[in-house]
């Protein structure tokens, strides 16, 4: 995969305001994003379900969170595949000079229309898995084998190890056209203690585009209340947790509720 | 960071006409632009760069043609000596004051409490602050260099409307008509009253953009301003001419 045949804009933006982020539109020629988008769409095609369930559609399986999510399975082919690529990966990593250790925890979420706001919260929060990489050397969880959040080994051969998100990327396919007024934005924050919907700056969902930022103590966001759904592919990258631990402290770490 | 370019301090720069000023202008002028809450979309500043997600390391032409955002709240006077202060620490000097934050409530004098209430802000903004700004800039940088201003050619342009020439039955905006009315008067005699420290003062008075004129044309004409040698004018840009008043 050659990212530079992808890409459209070569002309990314990063943002300090309210803690350092990037945001890009026109991520990927158009050619390229139709086919995330159908891809998407096949997916959503496929329906909803309001229980956990493995595999197969859209459910709500985010505690306190009003989405459904479709974790990509380790065998994801086509184009959302990008976004578990070693080429992905590794342009991340550069892009925020992280030292990430090829684990990946990648999903798709739709909100429906009117779904609430989220709490603040920054996603310095740990992932486990367990040590099967692809030919590439990527490792994307694997819930079949251990429990991502709570390590919990799920499978006799599986001896899962620990690791902290490291990077947090968000990117909107296949909405309705936005305008404001609309919600459906990634709101950003300076402070925990904000209020979720006076957020410091916001990122609209507008097709093709994308935030992303380094997980720390202070990169609070929350998802804000929409008219109209919302999807997004949301992904993640990981670090070793000693270097959070050498970085912040154990404490920064913040356990799954 | 250039100081072959001119310095224009900037208010209104996160609306429409100041955006599409900083969009077009950055390169040319050093700009100071002064925003409410968040710079310009677009524009790199110094809170935003641009970067290749390919060669992140390596510099973006683009970021050369920076500007430099100030947040403020012009509604507060304290405000404006921050202003001065933090364009003159980032660039030394200026040479240009562009007076474009606006603010503005249409609705019938009659039946709308509103419209009164939003009278003083209506004047503050549109006529008080360009006021407050202008003497802060001459009192801080040009009282006393008045050839420094005739070589930069330094001068203040303020962005007025049609509103404050003409009225426009049933449209409720009487207070905004006639705040800008009153910074057409002000702009006439500021021009006066700062001749003979060289500085020139003119006004720009649009029809509505972008309906009418496109906002560019708005932008491109405060530039000509800034460039001409006139002082004491305002360009009128009505719906199917330009013309200079009085």
């Amino acid at each position: 995969m050659r990212l530079d045949l992808w890409l459209d804009s070569r002309r990314w933006w990063r943002r300090t305001e309210p803690f350092p982020h990037i945001v890009a539109s026109n991520v990927f020629k158009a050619t390229t994003y139709e086919a995330l988008a159908k891809s998407f769409g096949e997916i959503l095609d496929r329906g909803f379900s309001e229980l956990p369930e493995g595999g197969t559609r859209f459910c709500r399986s985010m505690k306190g969170y009003d989405a459904y999510g479709y974790r990509m399975p380790l065998d994801i082919e086509g184009p959302l595949s990008v976004f578990v690529s070693r080429e992905w990966h590794d342009m991340l990593a550069g892009i925020f000079g992280v030292d990430a250790t090829d684990e990946i925890e990648a999903a798709l979420h739709h909100h429906a229309g009117t779904s609430k706001t989220g709490w603040v919260h920054n996603d310095l929060n740990p992932g486990w898995f367990i040590d099967r990489q692809r030919p590439d050397g990527i490792i994307i969880s694997d819930p079949t084998a251990c429990n991502y959040q709570t390590g919990k080994s799920l499978r006799a051969d599986a001896t899962p190890y620990e690791r902290v998100r490291a990077i947090a990327l968000i990117f909107y396919l296949g909405n309705p056209p936005w305008k404001p007024g609309d919600g459906g934005e990634t709101g950003l924050y300076k402070l925990r203690t904000a209020r979720p919907e006076h957020p410091d700056a916001a990122v609209p969902p507008l097709n093709n585009t994308l935030v992303a930022f380094e997980c720390t103590p202070y990169s609070f966001h929350t998802f804000l209340s929409n008219r109209s759904p919302r999807s997004t592919a949301i992904m993640w990258l990981h670090r070793r947790k000693e270097d959070v631990v050498e970085r912040w402290g154990a404490g920064a770490i913040e356990e799954w509720r | 960071m250039a100081l072959d370019r001119k310095v224009c301090l900037l208010t209104g720069a996160g609306g429409r006409l100041g955006s599409e000023f900083c969009r077009r202008f950055a390169a040319k002028y050093a700009i100071a632009a002064v925003c409410r809450r968040r710079g310009v979309d677009g524009v790199p500043d110094q809170n935003q760069r641009m970067f290749d997600p390919l060669d992140p390391g390596t510099a973006v032409a683009e970021n050369q043609s920076d500007i430099f955002v100030i947040r403020a709240n012009l509604a507060a006077a304290q405000e404006t000596t921050r202003i001065v202060e933090l364009t003159m620490a980032r660039f030394g000097r200026i040479d240009f004051l562009v007076n474009a934050a606006v603010y503005y409530h249409w609705s019938p004098m009659i039946d709308d409490d509103a419209l009164a209430m939003s009278a003083e802000q209506q004047f503050l903004i549109n006529a008080i602050v360009p006021l407050r700004l202008s003497l802060a800039v001459v009192r801080a940088c040009w009282r006393d260099r008045q050839a420094d201003n005739a070589a930069y050619n330094r001068c203040i342009v303020n962005v007025s409307s049609t509103s404050g020439l003409h009225v426009y039955p049933g449209t409720g905006q009487s207070i905004y008509s006639a705040s800008k009315a009153a910074l057409n008067y002000l702009t006439c005699h500021m021009a006066d009253e700062f001749r003979r420290i060289g500085i020139r003062v003119n006004g720009v008075a649009p029809t509505s953009f972008p309906s009418i004129v496109k906002t560019e044309t708005v932008a491109a004409a405060i530039d000509r301003m800034m460039e001409s040698d006139i002082t004491g004018r305002l360009l009128v840009l009505d719906r199917e001419r330009e013309y200079y008043s009085p």
